[in-house]
């Protein structure tokens, strides 16, 4: 029995040797591992949906190679509902080896600015909750996961629809201009469409007009609309506005004039 | 008579002061191993708080088992310590290795750690070390019953 015991014995301690080796060099390589995520680029895909592509760098000079690592990124608007999510598989990152890849995210604006109107005018944050997970050394799973906020910024932010000028053009018709304002606040530039619709008190369309709208991002956006409307005589007026761009659609705004 | 009784009394003391000269030597070796994997898990301490603490308390109770383990070498009680050695660090892993799932918040990050592969091989290797001071027990009391029928 002794000789089954020795060797039970002996068998024992190598295996331990090699454990507690693997696990203390595999925890040593952790800090060889280097995640970058840079600055998105931001571009329209199909369905005029917003894609982010954030380039993605991974280093590992640890001592073993990774598999299965995993970036999932959620975000979610305020109400908790989810607006885009993003997901990069890499397979198989080999020990001194440098990944770069891209983490792509679609954005559906429609329906995000859909059911939230108020991020049309107001800066706001949205959530983001980013997961990262691999097999360090190849058979120890690890995940990291974050929440946080990334601020909003509004693409009409304090639109505004000055007083319209009216002015005679004929004997039928007057020339009315509205000039209107809004800071896109937004990453994204647009272009789009804005309609105005002049209804008397009675209802009946008296006018209406059309502008194209192209807004850079980050930036203050000025434009006028000049509406010919019937000179028919009446004391009180409202216009519809309607906002349409590849993005978004907004409206009808009802805005009255007149006593 | 004497001279026997003397002889014997030198034996026991050789003996006994080998026996220390041992444990010394393994707690010595203990002692360097735990330095050694402090300074190598030293950048893991940053993502795993009490990690080192974790150790400390974990090799102060294996090396006071080792000791009393060998501190009773020549009797069945060693085997028996042995064996409590191998169950406490199972015990001790399972709990402080919460399972086999670590999970750790550092501010708005959250961390999970799945060490099950590794609970899993040490469990397996502790309980052939368990099985080992079970047949070390056993071979010590069938020696000791063949001595008595001799």
């Amino acid at each position: 029995m002794i000789v089954p015991i020795r060797i039970i014995g002996i068998a024992g301690a190598v295996c331990w040797i090699i454990l507690i080796a693997f696990s203390a060099s595999a925890i040593y390589s952790m800090k060889d591992i280097q995640f970058n995520l840079g600055q998105p680029q931001i571009s329209i895909v199909e369905n005029s949906e917003l894609l982010f592509s954030f380039p993605l760098s991974l280093t590992n000079t640890g001592f073993y190679n990774l598999r299965h690592f995993n970036l999932c990124t959620g975000v979610m608007s305020r109400d908790g509902s989810e607006v885009a999510r993003g997901f990069t598989l890499i397979p198989f990152i080999a020990q001194g080896q440098t990944i770069n890849a891209t983490h792509d995210m679609k954005l559906n604006s429609t329906a995000l600015l859909g059911s939230n109107q108020d991020l049309l005018f107001n800066d706001s944050e949205l959530l983001v909750n980013e997961t990262a997970s691999m097999n360090a050394a190849e058979v120890v799973p690890i995940q990291a996961s974050s929440y946080l906020s990334v601020p909003w910024g509004a693409p009409l932010y304090d639109l505004m629809f000055r007083t319209p000028e009216v002015s005679v053009y004929n004997a039928t018709h007057l020339l009315t201009n509205v000039k209107f304002s809004f800071e896109n606040h937004a990453l994204f530039g647009f272009t789009g469409s804005l309609r105005i619709r002049i209804y008397s008190d009675a209802g009946v369309t008296i006018g209406g007009g059309k502008t194209i709208i192209e807004a850079s991002p980050r930036s203050p956006y000025s434009g006028n609309i000049e509406i010919y409307a019937s000179s028919r005589a009446v004391a009180r007026v409202h216009f519809e506005v309607l906002l349409t761009t590849q993005f978004f659609k907004y409206g009808p705004l009802e805005i009255v004039y007149g006593s | 008579m004497e001279a026997k009784e003397t002889i014997n009394v030198k034996k026991g003391i050789r003996k006994n002061i080998l026996r220390l000269l041992k444990t010394t030597v393994k707690v010595i070796i203990v002692i360097i191993v735990y330095v050694l994997l402090s300074q190598v898990l030293a950048p893991a301490s940053v993502f795993i708080p009490g990690l080192q603490d974790m150790i400390a308390t974990f090799l102060l109770v294996y090396v006071a088992l080792m000791v009393v383990s060998d501190m009773f070498s020549g009797t069945i009680f060693q085997h028996f310590f042995s064996g409590a050695r191998s169950l406490f660090v199972i015990a001790y892993l399972i709990f402080s290795l919460n399972s086999g799932l670590l999970d750790y918040t550092f501010g708005n990050v959250k961390l999970i750690i799945d060490v099950r592969v590794f609970l899993e091989v040490v469990m397996l290797l502790e309980l052939l070390g368990f099985a080992k001071s079970m047949m070390q027990a056993v071979n010590f009391v069938s020696g000791k019953v063949e001595l008595t029928v001799i």
